[in-house]
């Protein structure tokens, strides 16, 4: 016999004192929250809130399997330190050996970056610069080569105005190469990612 | 030159180490030509 109570989204157990406990109904409930979980299409792979200062954030994925999404978007909400020093923040793929090749459609050539995406340094303190990356096109582990599609969107307050950049690149990748970092960075060496900078990936499952 | 890094992981940690990078690891900033957005 099941447990008296229930709970209201998933029907588990909620034992009372005088309830059978039975491993049959511990794994039922179990299979309940698998499935329920696996059924949300958005998951949150990495939260993070720097603790000190440093020039360069790197955000270390080499343990997610990204074939398991479509889409994969990178919230960085950044803070700097001095103020007025550095112009650009930088989104990098694999480091900066990763070559992206820029898409813009009115471009007839197709330069290649370090970069994945830049965005501006917002010109006073606090959490107003915000660089996004959006990358689609994960395969399945098998394909030779693929594709990935980066989308990014730079965000900040600079000098009293709202300065947006939009940045459409490719990176292509060999099976053998997995998505493994993110890094984050500015245009000055001298200007550090202030603590207190928020690191957030979400995945939209296949 | 060598520049301080934070690495963050999908567990919640994050750990501070230096590490050795080439002298033009920094990009070059990209002019910025545009207007601002309203």
């Amino acid at each position: 016999m099941a447990s008296t109570n229930k709970t209201a989204n998933l029907a588990l157990n909620q034992w009372v004192l005088t309830d059978p406990f039975l491993m049959e109904d511990m794994n039922a409930d179990n299979q309940k929250i698998d499935a329920a979980l696996g059924a949300v299409a958005l998951a949150k792979l990495l939260d993070v809130t720097t603790s000190a200062n440093a020039q360069q954030v790197d955000l270390d994925v080499s343990s997610i399997d990204f074939t398991k999404f479509s889409s994969i978007k990178v919230i960085a909400s950044i803070r700097v330190t001095p103020l007025g020093t550095a112009q650009q923040l930088f989104g990098r793929i694999n480091g900066a050996g990763a070559n992206i090749r820029e898409i813009f459609s009115s471009s007839s050539s197709l330069p290649l970056q370090t970069y994945a995406g830049y965005g501006f340094v917002c010109s006073t303190d606090g959490p107003c610069s915000t660089l996004e990356l959006e990358l689609t096109g994960f395969p399945a582990a098998t394909t030779a080569q693929y594709l990935v599609a980066l989308m990014s969107h730079g965000s900040s307050l600079l000098n009293g105005s709202f300065w947006r950049h939009d940045y459409v690149g490719m990176k292509l990748f060999d099976a053998n190469v997995k998505l493994s970092s993110f890094s984050f960075l500015t245009d000055n060496s001298s200007v550090n990612i202030k603590a207190g900078s928020r690191f957030e990936i979400y995945g939209v499952r296949k | 030159m060598i520049i301080e890094v934070i690495v963050c992981r999908p567990d919640g940690t994050q750990e501070t180490e230096q590490r050795e990078v080439p002298e033009d690891w920094f990009p070059s900033a990209p002019e910025i030509s545009e207007e601002p957005a309203e």
